[in-house]
């Protein structure tokens, strides 16, 4: 336990580093694309004396390092600063649209794990067979589609052929469990596709893998029942590439949002970064992007530790 | 695990051409209008 608590600490102090690198690359990136934010803000009536005013107000005037760390020495005492156009405080705006990306990805990765893993189990126990190759079938298309285009197929498909449209407006959770649930099934269904398909996959390959080893065979000479073979001592073992893959692909689910909360209308962080990035509101797109990247981050470090659950051999030091 | 290395490169495939897809789909259009 005390190996686990100086690994997490380890992986905290590493995210430091990362966070630093991150932002500073995001914030050279929104500062070359071209295009002005004050000239944003006054829209087509502004002059340029007017737009050097507020250039002047913003502090937008300085050289780019010298934002850099006024924007790092804030963010560091909690303070991510206002949203250059709305002129809302930033960390308000992200404590707000959280909770719909959490949400969004927490209920696409269940989605796709409660969907995948038996998909996995049944294709690798019928190798080759007719099931198997519509399982295979399925999943590639789900990884060769983009999330977005499942997205507009999925309204296309289901407004045409059954007329029916999810509620408009999102609503909490808590407040009302089955409005927002059906507000979140085609997003979900969307965004969780993809990672339903490779994890599916991956849990075919790695089954199959495992089912060939000498211990499977000692553990059905010995009289064990198939479901205890296959679920106690195959799946166990075979579940480790799996959590690697899906640690993983919840960072691409992260990034897959901003599309699919745009495609949604959904009020989340990644439509906050898509508006951000249009009106090149640096505050806001280095405000999400900071939470992308630390979500990243402790979501890996918490998948890698429960790799030591799944498998005892596994040790930190 | 030649059984993984080969789901891995089909699975490489099926990406680049998910990436192209976007590219087309949403870069392109974009950038073209």
């Amino acid at each position: 336990m005390i190996y686990i608590r100086t690994y997490i600490i380890k992986r905290l102090l590493g995210l430091i580093p990362l966070v630093l690198g991150i932002t500073f690359l995001v914030f050279i990136a929104i500062n070359f694309i071209p295009g002005d934010p004050a000239r944003i803000m006054l829209g087509v009536e502004g002059t340029e004396a007017m737009a050097e005013q507020v250039r002047q107000e913003m502090g937008l005037d300085q050289p780019l390092l010298i934002r850099y760390f006024n924007w790092l020495s804030q963010a560091v005492r909690g303070d991510l600063g206002y949203s250059l156009l709305t002129r809302r405080s930033v960390s308000y705006e992200l404590a707000r649209r959280f909770p719909v990306t959490f949400q969004l990805t927490l209920l696409g990765v269940l989605f796709s794990v409660i969907i995948a893993l038996p998909l996995g189990i049944i294709s690798a126990i019928n190798r080759d067979n007719i099931l198997d190759f519509f399982i295979r079938v399925f999943s590639l298309i789900g990884i060769s589609l983009p999330n977005f285009a499942i997205g507009i197929l999925l309204i296309l498909f289901f407004s045409r052929s059954f007329n029916w449209t999810p509620p408009a407006g999102f609503v909490n959770i808590w407040a009302q469990p089955t409005r927002a649930l059906l507000i979140l099934v085609l997003p979900v269904l969307s965004l969780g596709a993809s990672l339903a398909a490779s994890v599916s996959r991956m849990t075919r390959s790695s089954m199959l893998e495992v089912l060939k080893k000498d211990f499977i065979r000692t553990a059905r000479s010995k009289g064990l029942k198939e479901r205890v073979v296959l679920f106690n001592h195959a799946l166990k073992n075979a579940l480790i590439p799996v959590l690697t893959l899906i640690g993983l692909q919840i960072g691409y689910l992260l990034g897959g949002t901003v599309i699919i909360e745009e495609v949604f209308s959904l009020p989340g962080i990644g439509r906050l970064l898509l508006t951000g990035i249009h009106n090149r509101d640096y505050p806001v797109v280095m405000g999400c992007i900071l939470v992308i990247a630390i979500s990243f981050a402790i979501i890996n470090t918490m998948v890698d530790i429960t790799y030591s659950f799944i498998d005892p051999r596994i040790k930190y030091d | 695990m030649e059984e993984i290395a080969a789901e891995t490169l089909i699975d490489s495939s099926c990406n680049l051409f998910n990436m192209g897809l976007n590219f087309v789909l949403l870069d392109y259009s974009v950038l073209v209008g």
